[in-house]
């Protein structure tokens, strides 16, 4: 760990790397930095407001095969019910998720890790920051939370958002890193 | 704009109205078509609405632009101006010119003229376009260009001494060009055919091929069952007759698209210039390549035919180019031997070594996986069928075990030819089945890292790392499979680390 802590943003940063980071292990790492716990109410909103409008719709359908045909279609009722443990296990993932999403700040690049069953780590040096923005919705706001995205000029991936930082700090990292970005091009 | 004042004022060829004219009739093609219809059934005020809109008034406004349109060239940079009520003056710096693509068409190069397009960075549209300037005019715009770019370059860096000297890389035989067409892949218009002619299979002709058919089966008396033989012609005579149909077809356009392909070096940028009917010319920059790819088919494979593309930053192309008359920017070389695959890659980067490659295998883990997938897919698939139909369990049981087989065969053969490897400044990859690809990726070129674990790769402690470079997002990514997680994390931090940045 770096000891220069009045750099901007206060955020962890890393010098190195190496083996304690190299945890692809469920356990929660140490050196990534968490994200902001109110996010997994957001995940958990946004996912129950698509539950609902798909379930509303299954029902909707539903009582429309019941008007014009006398009955309910069977299947809709099914996957009206199959849908149901899905939904509510689909609510319940994001306390799971929160624990592998992570942040960290590096001396040359930026890193995120996340994925319950399928793990992911990805990094953008910062030399290749093409710009940072920050966005955050309606409920994202409510809560005082934002978004962080950083864009490349990759083709595949392209960029890498940070969801759940607090608006001020995502604010602070977002000029943060664009400066890096500037002040790492000609590097 | 001081030097605005000073600059020569530049006029585009006449030739240009016809030129623009056509294009815009080009476009409007459908409209006229449809109007003449139209006109035929007696309707001839739609007639003269299509022919004012679609003629009379873009010849007005072409002529205006040739009237008002001037270019100059200023103190490191090129001036265009046009417009008569709303003037637009724009003056782009030589240095952010990037690239000159150069059009000539049939008609223009009866007049001798060339259209220029003017590339920078950002992607999407040119810059800038000059419709029809003589051949003359172009070079000056192409060495004015090419100065003001070697000026600054000496202004930064004194020492580096600029690299002007030009010379060709690789020249297209028509044998290349026809083996590209024959190669080429067509199976969706052989099907198109098929179909087409299951469609006619009611209609006369087929009826009157039957009784040709039944002619030559009579002819055959011997052979017994008639009607089988009837079929089968019918069959291979249909399908030869759309494969031939469908090369020459593949044979034509690789001509036309790519007759008299050159890539040649001049100074540091790749220079491409091909065409029968509309030659066109561009350079690649080869700061800007991001990254090669050699793409090989099945039918190709056995003639160690393979394709090269480049992945370049930004807009390259040539504008307005439609699937089937232009060149594909990316290409390198339509088709070329494998052994000239240094050729290309030392154009491009001369410290990357390709023929001299120690392959890295990636872990065993990607044969057990593939062949997993297959074969569950094609178990699957069984079942399904078991499940529709009466089952013929002995029947079932072999083709499951043969799906098995196969299943294990591809993995394996996938598995043999996937592979990477590293250098100081490159990374190199491997992969497929019976048609391979393959990349040459400068780490410096590499903008973002991805390291993937699946729980059955967490199992054996292995990752994927995925390799992502600037383009155009079409083509599919670069990805180093099942690697051990102490190996992909070394490469991970390597490959972002600014050291290996920087070069």
């Amino acid at each position: 760990m770096n000891d220069d802590f009045q750099i901007n943003p206060p955020l962890r940063r890393i010098t190195y790397l190496g083996k304690d980071l190299a945890g692809f292990e469920p356990a929660v790492n140490r050196s990534f930095y968490t994200l902001d716990p109110g996010v997994r109410f957001l995940w958990m909103i946004g996912r129950g407001i698509s539950w609902t409008i798909l379930l509303c719709l299954l029902l909707f359908l539903a009582f429309i095969s019941k008007i014009t045909q006398g009955s309910a279609t069977t299947w809709l009722i099914r996957a009206f019910i199959g849908a149901l443990p899905l939904a509510a296990m689909s609510l319940v993932w994001p306390l799971l998720a929160y624990k592998h999403w992570g942040l960290a700040i590096r001396d040359h690049d930026v890193m995120i890790r996340y994925g319950v069953l399928f793990k992911r780590v990805m990094t953008v040096p910062f030399s290749r920051i093409q710009h940072v923005d920050t966005h955050s919705g309606p409920i994202e706001r409510s809560m005082g939370l934002s978004t962080l995205i950083i864009h490349t000029a990759g083709a595949q991936l392209s960029s890498l958002s940070v969801p759940g930082l607090p608006i001020e700090e995502a604010e602070q990292l977002r000029d943060y890193l664009s400066k890096m970005g500037h002040t790492h091009a000609n590097l | 704009m001081q030097t605005s004042e000073q600059t020569e004022w530049l006029m585009l060829h006449p030739s240009m109205v016809i030129l623009e004219l056509a294009r815009s009739l080009r476009s409007t093609l459908f409209g006229l078509v449809l109007g003449g219809y139209f006109a035929l059934k007696g309707n001839m005020g739609l007639l003269t609405m299509i022919i004012f809109f679609s003629i009379i008034l873009p010849t007005i406004g072409i002529v205006l632009r040739f009237v008002s349109y001037r270019y100059g060239f200023g103190v490191g940079h090129i001036l265009i101006k046009e417009g008569i009520l709303s003037k637009k003056q724009r003056v782009i710096p030589v240095t952010r010119i990037h690239n000159i693509n150069t059009t000539q068409s049939l008609v223009a190069r009866l007049f001798g003229v060339v259209r220029v397009d003017l590339e920078t960075a950002g992607g999407g549209q040119a810059e800038a376009t000059l419709p029809a300037i003589t051949q003359l005019a172009a070079n000056t715009i192409d060495d004015f260009i090419s100065q003001g770019k070697k000026s600054d370059t000496e202004a930064r860096d004194t020492d580096v001494e600029p690299d002007t000297s030009s010379h060709l890389v690789y020249q297209a035989s028509n044998l290349d060009l026809i083996l590209l067409g024959i190669t080429t892949n067509r199976i969706g218009l052989i099907f198109a055919g098929l179909y087409a002619m299951a469609e006619v299979y009611e209609q006369d002709i087929w009826r009157m091929v039957e009784n040709w058919m039944q002619r030559v089966s009579e002819l055959s008396n011997q052979i017994q069952d008639r009607s089988g033989l009837q079929v089968f012609l019918v069959v291979v005579i249909s399908v030869a007759l759309i494969m031939t149909v469908s090369w020459a077809i593949s044979i034509t356009l690789a001509i036309i698209q790519y007759y008299g392909f050159t890539l040649s070096k001049v100074a540091s940028d790749l220079k491409i210039r091909a065409g029968l009917f509309t030659v066109r010319s561009y350079t690649i920059p080869a700061g800007k390549i991001q990254a090669l790819r050699f793409k090989t088919s099945a039918i190709r494979r056995p003639f160690k035919l393979l394709q090269i593309n480049v992945q370049s930053a930004g807009h390259m192309g040539v504008q307005e180019r439609n699937q089937n008359s232009a060149i594909q920017p990316s290409l390198l070389a339509p088709l070329t031997n494998r052994k000239h695959i240094d050729l290309f890659v030392n154009a491009v980067w001369p410290d990357a070594i390709w023929s001299s490659i120690e392959w890295l295998a990636v872990h065993r883990y990607t044969r057990t996986r593939q062949f997993r997938v297959l074969w569950l897919v094609a178990s699957a698939g069984i079942v399904a069928l078991i499940w529709k139909s009466e089952p013929h369990w002995a029947q079932s049981l072999s083709i499951w075990l043969i799906a098995g087989i196969l299943s294990w065969l591809i993995a394996h053969l996938t598995y043999k030819q996937t592979g990477y490897a590293v250098d100081e400044r490159f990374v190199y990859l491997k992969t497929g089945f019976i048609g391979l690809q393959s990349w040459v990726i400068p780490v410096n070129r590499i903008q973002m890292l991805e390291l993937r674990q699946s729980p059955f790769q967490r199992r054996r402690r292995l990752v994927s790392l995925v390799i992502d470079v600037a383009g155009s997002g079409r083509d599919r990514a670069a990805v180093i499979p099942n690697i051990e997680l102490e190996n992909g994390w070394r490469l991970f931090n390597r490959f972002g680390s600014p050291s290996a940045q920087k070069n």
